[in-house]
C-alpha cells in the first residue's frame, strides 16, 4: 500500500470533511519517465588509458603522413600546458627539414561570407586532380566561458569524406588576429606529413585581422554584397593586404549584385598599393554551389601568383621574411610565459589584484610594481622547466 | 536561478582546472545520427556545453560510424557524443567502439546525448557509455563526462 496524505489546502479544523487524499507519485525512473535515481555506477565500459607518445612516435608518424598522429601531434603543439611545451618545439625542430613544399593559400572575410562553403567547392576539385589538400580552420572561442563552437566541418560534408583531404577545426582560444597561436606550427605539420595544398581558413572577421597574412603565400579576402560602399575597402587594413578579392555567391537572384560589387571592389582597389610586387589585386566572382569560377580562380590567379612568385623570388622573400615574423611571435610568447609563470609574480600577483580591485591601488602603479617584482626574479631558476631554448 | 548559476559556476570551475593540466579544454564531438539536418535539441546541447567551457565540434549529419569515428581521430576529441532520434543507440554505440578499437583508440570516450527513455539509461552504460544525458541535466553530464575524463587522461 503506497502512502498517501490529505492535500495542504485542506483547513485543519475540518479535516473529516474533505475526503481527498493525494497518492505520494513514484519517484522516477519508471517506464518513458524520466527520474533523478537512476543507477549511474553500473558502467560496463572500457576504460582504457591513453597511451603516451613520444617524440620518435611522432616525427616518424608524421613523416609516413600517418593521420591520427597528425592530429595528435597538433594537439600537443596548440596545448597550453608547460609539459607538452619542450616535446612540441622537439617534434617541430625534427620536422623542420621536411617543411615549406606546399602551396599555403590564406582565406579571410567576414562572418557569413561562404568561406567553409568555398573550401568545401575548392577542396573537392583539388582532389580530385590528385592533390593532398589539408584545411585549418578556426572557430572563434567564448571570451567569457572560454568554451567554443566548432562548426566549419559542418559545411565541409563531401571534403571530410575525400581520403587526400585532413580538415583540422581549432578554437581561437582568445587569441586575436583570426587564427590560434599556433596555426604557424600547425601549418608546419601539415606540410611535413605531406600536404601538398594548406588552406588556412579565419574566424570570420572584420577589417583588421590580418595575422594570417604572415603565414601564408597567397592571401584571398572574401567580401559579400551589399557590405557598404567604396570608402569601407579604402580603409586601411585588411583590403591592402590582399593578392584577390573574391565575391562569392555569384548565383541565381545574386548575381547581378555579385558583378557591381566587383566593378565596385575593382575600382577601389585601382589606387590600392598591391599586397605582392608585381602582382595586380583584382577582384573576382565565384559561386561555390554551382561550382562556377571555382577553378578558373585556382588555375588562372592562384596558380599564376604562385608559378610567377617562384619564377620571379618574391615568394622566396615574403617565406623568408615570415620566419622572422615567426621569431618575434615567438618571443612575445615566451615573454608573456616568463612573465605570467615567474615565482615572485605569481607570489604578489594575487595580494595587487586585491588591492586593484578595492581601489587602493591605482592601475599604474600596479603594473609598475608588478613588472619590478618581474624585474627581480633570476630567470635562470625556473626557465629549465618552461622553456625549451634553455642553455645547457 | 542563483542555485543554477552556482552549479554552473562549479563546472566551469572543473573544467578550467581540466584545462591546466590537459592544455586544452574538454573537445567533445557531437554526432547526429537522426533525421533532421537542424535538430533543435543538438543546438542545445552544444550551446549548454559550451557555456560550460567545453569546446564543441559539430559534426554533419547523416554521417555513418565509420565517417564519425575518422573525423574524432582528425579532430582528436575527448569524447564522441551519440544523438540519434531514431533511438538506435545500441547498435551504434556497439559499431562505435568496434571502429575505434581497430584504431587502436579506445581511449575516446562515448556517450548518448540524446532523448533517451529512462529505462535505458542502465542499458547504455552496459553497451559502453560513459555518460548519459538524462532529462536534460547538463550539469550532472558534464561533470560525468570530466570524472570520466579524469580517469582515462591522466
Amino acid at each position: 500500500m503506497t502512502e498517501t496524505y490529505k492535500p495542504e489546502w485542506v483547513p485543519e479544523k475540518d479535516d473529516d470533511k474533505f475526503a481527498c487524499r493525494v497518492m505520494c507519485g513514484v519517484k522516477g525512473g519508471h517506464e518513458g519517465m524520466p527520474g533523478n535515481n537512476i543507477d549511474h555506477s553500473r558502467k560496463s565500459a572500457p576504460v582504457i588509458k591513453r597511451n603516451k607518445l613520444t617524440v620518435d612516435d611522432y616525427v616518424e608518424g608524421i613523416i609516413k603522413g600517418d593521420r591520427m598522429t597528425l592530429s595528435r601531434a597538433i594537439t600537443l603543439i596548440e596545448s597550453n600546458a608547460a609539459a607538452h611545451f619542450y616535446i612540441a618545439q622537439q617534434v617541430i625542430q625534427r620536422l623542420l627539414p621536411y617543411t615549406g613544399k606546399a602551396t599555403r593559400v590564406g582565406i579571410t572575410g567576414v562572418p557569413g561570407a561562404g568561406k567553409s562553403t568555398f573550401i568545401e567547392a575548392l577542396g573537392n576539385k583539388l582532389c580530385t586532380e590528385g592533390h593532398r589538400v589539408a584545411v585549418l580552420a578556426v572557430d572563434p572561442s567564448s571570451t567569457v566561458t572560454k568554451g567554443s563552437i566548432l562548426g566549419d566541418k559542418t559545411r565541409m560534408e563531401t571534403l571530410s569524406r575525400q581520403k587526400n583531404a585532413f580538415i583540422r577545426p581549432s578554437p581561437s582560444g582568445g587569441t586575436l588576429g583570426g587564427l590560434t597561436r599556433k596555426s604557424r606550427e600547425t601549418l608546419l605539420l601539415c606540410e611535413a606529413a605531406g600536404y601538398d595544398t594548406i588552406l588556412v581558413e579565419t574566424v570570420g572577421v572584420g577589417q583588421s585581422e590580418t595575422t594570417v597574412r604572415s603565414m601564408v603565400d597567397f592571401f584571398l579576402y572574401m567580401v559579400i554584397t551589399g557590405a557598404g560602399d567604396e570608402l569601407q575597402g579604402m580603409k586601411k587594413g585588411v583590403m591592402e593586404l590582399a593578392d584577390a578579392v573574391l565575391i562569392n555567391k555569384a548565383d541565381g537572384d545574386n548575381k547581378r549584385r555579385a558583378m557591381v560589387t566587383r566593378a565596385e571592389y575593382a575600382r577601389i582597389l585601382q589606387f590600392l598599393r598591391p599586397a605582392t610586387e608585381k602582382w595586380e589585386t583584382r577582384a573576382y566572382t565565384c559561386s561555390s554551389v554551382t561550382g562556377t569560377g571555382i577553378s578558373e580562380l585556382w588555375n588562372d590567379v592562384i596558380m599564376k601568383f604562385i608559378s610567377q612568385g617562384h619564377e620571379n623570388g618574391i615568394l622566396g622573400k615574403r617565406r623568408k621574411h615570415q620566419t622572422l615574423s615567426w621569431v618575434y611571435s615567438m618571443v612575445e610568447e615566451h615573454l608573456h610565459n616568463l612573465f605570467y609563470r615567474s615565482p615572485s609574480v605569481l607570489a604578489c600577483k594575487e595580494q595587487i589584484e586585491i588591492d586593484v580591485v578595492e581601489g587602493k591601488l591605482p592601475p599604474t602603479i600596479a603594473v609598475q610594481k608588478l613588472i619590478s617584482e618581474y624585474a627581480k626574479t633570476e630567470v635562470a631558476d625556473y626557465i629549465k622547466d618552461t622553456s625549451p631554448f634553455a642553455i645547457k | 536561478m542563483e542555485e543554477k548559476i552556482k552549479f554552473l559556476k562549479e563546472v566551469r570551475d572543473i573544467v578550467d582546472k581540466f584545462a591546466e593540466r590537459e592544455g586544452r579544454r574538454p573537445r567533445i564531438m557531437l554526432a547526429n545520427f537522426g533525421f533532421a539536418e537542424n535538430d533543435h535539441a543538438i543546438t542545445e546541447t552544444a550551446t549548454a556545453l559550451a557555456d560550460m567551457g567545453f569546446d564543441i565540434d559539430m559534426e554533419p549529419w547523416g554521417r555513418d560510424y565509420i565517417d564519425v569515428v575518422q573525423d574524432a581521430l582528425d579532430n582528436d576529441v575527448h569524447v564522441i557524443a551519440v544523438n540519434s532520434l531514431k533511438g538506435e543507440y545500441d547498435v551504434l554505440l556497439v559499431k562505435l567502439l568496434e571502429e575505434l578499437a581497430s584504431y587502436d583508440r579506445e581511449d575516446i570516450m562515448l556517450a548518448v546525448s540524446g532523448q533517451i527513455v529512462a529505462h535505458n539509461v542502465k542499458d547504455m552504460y552496459g553497451r559502453g557509455a560513459s555518460a548519459v544525458l538524462v532529462n536534460n541535466g547538463y550539469v550532472d553530464f558534464a561533470k560525468e563526462i570530466l570524472s570520466e575524463l579524469e580517469i582515462i587522461l591522466f
